[in-house]
């Protein structure tokens, strides 16, 4: 196996040594960004971060808040990060709540999670109201409402108790490595959301794992929501530990155009943002006519790139600056991302490193390398984290993992293993070290005949036919016992591309298909049950199938 | 004033999406596929034309076209 040296990177064990450090390394360069309506930018310098972290903790700790629960439930801002870093500096533990969710969920998590107090913004009051019913301190994130305080005047509180010679002394021999950080609830796409908890020292070894491996730029986009491990450990930590100058968005109106007012050449994101600019890309030509150029050049760049040029064509570096502005770099983790599309990219010039996580792990677990991706693979292992395989199912043992499940020690029983976390994930290393993703533990069918089959396998051939917009295989029982199955797809086409055509069309058009991926596939894989949804499968905020409600 | 709201919400959907078939009971998400981004940019073209702002939790709770119809009405956006 080829060794490949991890880039030199700094390691912290907790968050108050981690800020103390970059606001001395870094001091007044632009640590954060985010821009208005009016596309006006507002930057603050690592010192000023700093400096805010340390006042909104003195707040805390005269509010009574040090070492306590404290729920963020807000949308991706600065105030957001202060109020995470604040509570870890006066160790406290930050609730990190999915505000995708409904009121309900929204409630459970923040009962789930024995939640002492609350920072909201303003879209958020009612359904914390709700849940807090003036038992518990809520804090605005911003702007103004009646009986609110708001982040910013308990930063001047803070700045007053640190002028009078007030500030708390005893904090600093009080925070341990060991201290949980944060709450985060799994997105789940086979059970319900579970509290995972990740101490300070977990975070943070993970956040620079990530830069051991991989080469950012020294400007960064994110518009990952925060209260997900990989939005806050390797969209924000990650960037910041090396000094870079992070801008941040959380609103899907604005983040194309935040990303070109950026100037950033390194972007964080999911599948699902590429996807669009891809198609988009596509669609473009369309309507130009250019879509058979576009194809004939994505066919000379192809070949120049296996006689090792990798000079990228002056037209598509053009497309490149159009929908990437000056984005050269992009790591892409949450779901599957297609190949085709990477390698598309990579052919403008824009390198994607696709990575595995999850949010047990801290999430990361692997990651491509700037020098050495493979883009069928979510890369190499983490530095401080190890992966075996038991029966193909991916196992993780190593400094990132969580500490359990916050009040449910079964739970946590169930998922660690003599030390090592099963991620209920399958998968396959190369003899390179590269980690491949084959499918979901739990989703495998299995035969009679005592062989197994993937799902995800199969339907990613059937999500090639031209009219599936999505698919879902399973093991449909065909006897008494449980493992007697044949294999069924439930597929849901795309509305505009059966429009007009009567249900046996389709179900005839979709079976012609299927007959001809079952003429590759061994008997017992083959599909034998095709059934047509005329609803949308539900989806996680990332974007995946909800199994266990189909 | 609801058949004109409705008939602007379709001219909406149709510019930017493409589709064409709205009914008082179609869903954005289940029915016409729409992912976060394409929901989006329909928002902005509401944004722009009302000058208003409609807040992305706001946004997340209108799952039908009859929803927005409803939405536009409480909220004064029936200039159309």
């Amino acid at each position: 196996m080829k060794k490949h040296l991890l880039n030199p990177v700094t390691y912290y064990t907790r968050m108050r040594d981690m800020i103390n450090d970059l606001a001395e390394k870094y001091n007044d360069q632009p640590a954060i960004s985010w821009f208005d309506k009016k596309k006006e930018e507002t930057i603050v310098s690592y010192r000023q971060l700093c400096e805010d972290i340390k006042y909104l903790q003195e707040a805390m700790i005269e509010k009574g808040l040090a070492g306590k629960h404290i729920a963020i439930v807000s949308e991706n801002c600065y105030e957001w990060l202060l109020v995470y870093f604040a509570a870890n500096y006066c160790g406290s533990t930050a609730v990190c709540v999915d505000i995708e969710q409904s009121d309900e969920t929204i409630k459970y998590m923040l009962s789930a999670a024995d939640t002492d107090a609350i920072f909201l913004s303003p879209a958020y009051v009612d359904v914390c109201q709700k849940y807090a019913n003036n038992r518990i301190p809520q804090f605005l994130m911003y702007g103004k409402k009646e009986g609110y305080q708001t982040v910013r005047s308990l930063i001047e509180t803070g700045t007053t108790i640190w002028l009078d010679g007030r500030a708390c002394t005893t904090m600093d021999a009080t925070v341990t490595p060991d201290m949980i950080a944060s709450i985060v609830f799994t997105s789940g796409t086979t059970s319900h959301a579970k509290p995972v908890m990740l101490s300070q020292s977990a975070i943070l070894t993970n956040a620079s794992d990530a830069l051991a491996n991989v080469k950012i730029g020294m400007r960064t986009f994110t518009s990952l929501p925060f209260y997900h491990t990989y939005g806050l450990t390797c969209s924000v930590l990650s960037m910041l530990i090396p000094g870079s100058h992070l801008h941040i968005n959380g609103n899907l109106k604005t983040v194309m155009r935040d990303l070109q007012l950026s100037q950033a050449n390194t972007l964080l994101t999911v599948p699902l943002m590429l996807e669009m600019i891809h198609s988009k890309i596509w669609q473009t030509a369309e309507e130009n006519g250019q879509d058979n150029n576009l194809k004939r050049l994505f066919k000379i760049a192809k070949f120049t790139y296996s006689i090792g040029i990798r000079k990228t064509l002056k037209s598509l570096d053009a497309i490149r600056k159009k929908s990437f502005g000056t984005i050269n770099l992009v790591i892409c983790g949450g779901a599957h991302m297609n190949p085709e599309i990477m390698e598309q990219f990579q052919y403008m010039g824009v390198t994607i490193l696709q990575g595995y996580g999850i949010t047990e792990c801290g999430p990361l677990v692997s990651v491509n390398r700037n020098e050495a991706n493979k883009l069928e693979s979510v890369g190499l292992i983490t530095a401080n984290c190890e992966v075996k395989l038991n029966n193909g199912e991916i196992l993780v043992r190593g400094k990132n993992l969580m500490t359990g499940y916050y009040n449910q020690p079964d739970l946590t029983n169930e998922v660690m293993k003599d030390g090592w976390f099963c991620t209920g994930d399958l998968g396959e290393i190369d003899k390179d070290g590269f980690l491949y993703i084959t499918g979901r533990k739990k989703n495998l069918i299995v035969f009679k005949n005592g062989k197994k089959l993937s799902p995800e396998k199969l339907e990613e051939k059937i999500k090639k036919i031209p009219i599936v917009q999505d698919v879902l295989v399973y093991g449909a029982a065909n006897g008494i016992s449980s493992d007697d199955v044949q294999v069924a797809a439930s597929i849901y086409p795309i509305p505009d591309q059966i429009d007009g055509m009567t249900s046996y069309e389709i179900l005839e058009y979709l079976q012609k298909e299927i007959n001809a991926i079952n003429d590759t596939l061994p008997m017992y894989q083959q599909i034998q049950m095709i059934n047509i949804r005329d609803q949308a499968f539900s989806k996680t905020s990332l974007q995946k199938i909800k199994r266990h409600l189909v | 004033m609801e058949e004109k709201i409705f008939k602007y919400i379709q001219d909406t959907v149709c510019e930017i999406t493409g589709n064409k078939n709205l009914l008082m009971e179609t869903d954005f998400v289940k029915d016409l596929r729409l992912n976060s981004y394409d929901i989006m940019n329909i928002v902005c073209a509401f944004e722009e034309k009302f000058d208003v702002e409609i807040p992305n939790r706001d946004v997340w709770q209108m799952r039908q076209v009859k929803d927005v119809v409803a939405y536009m009405i409480q909220n004064g956006m029936t200039e159309v």
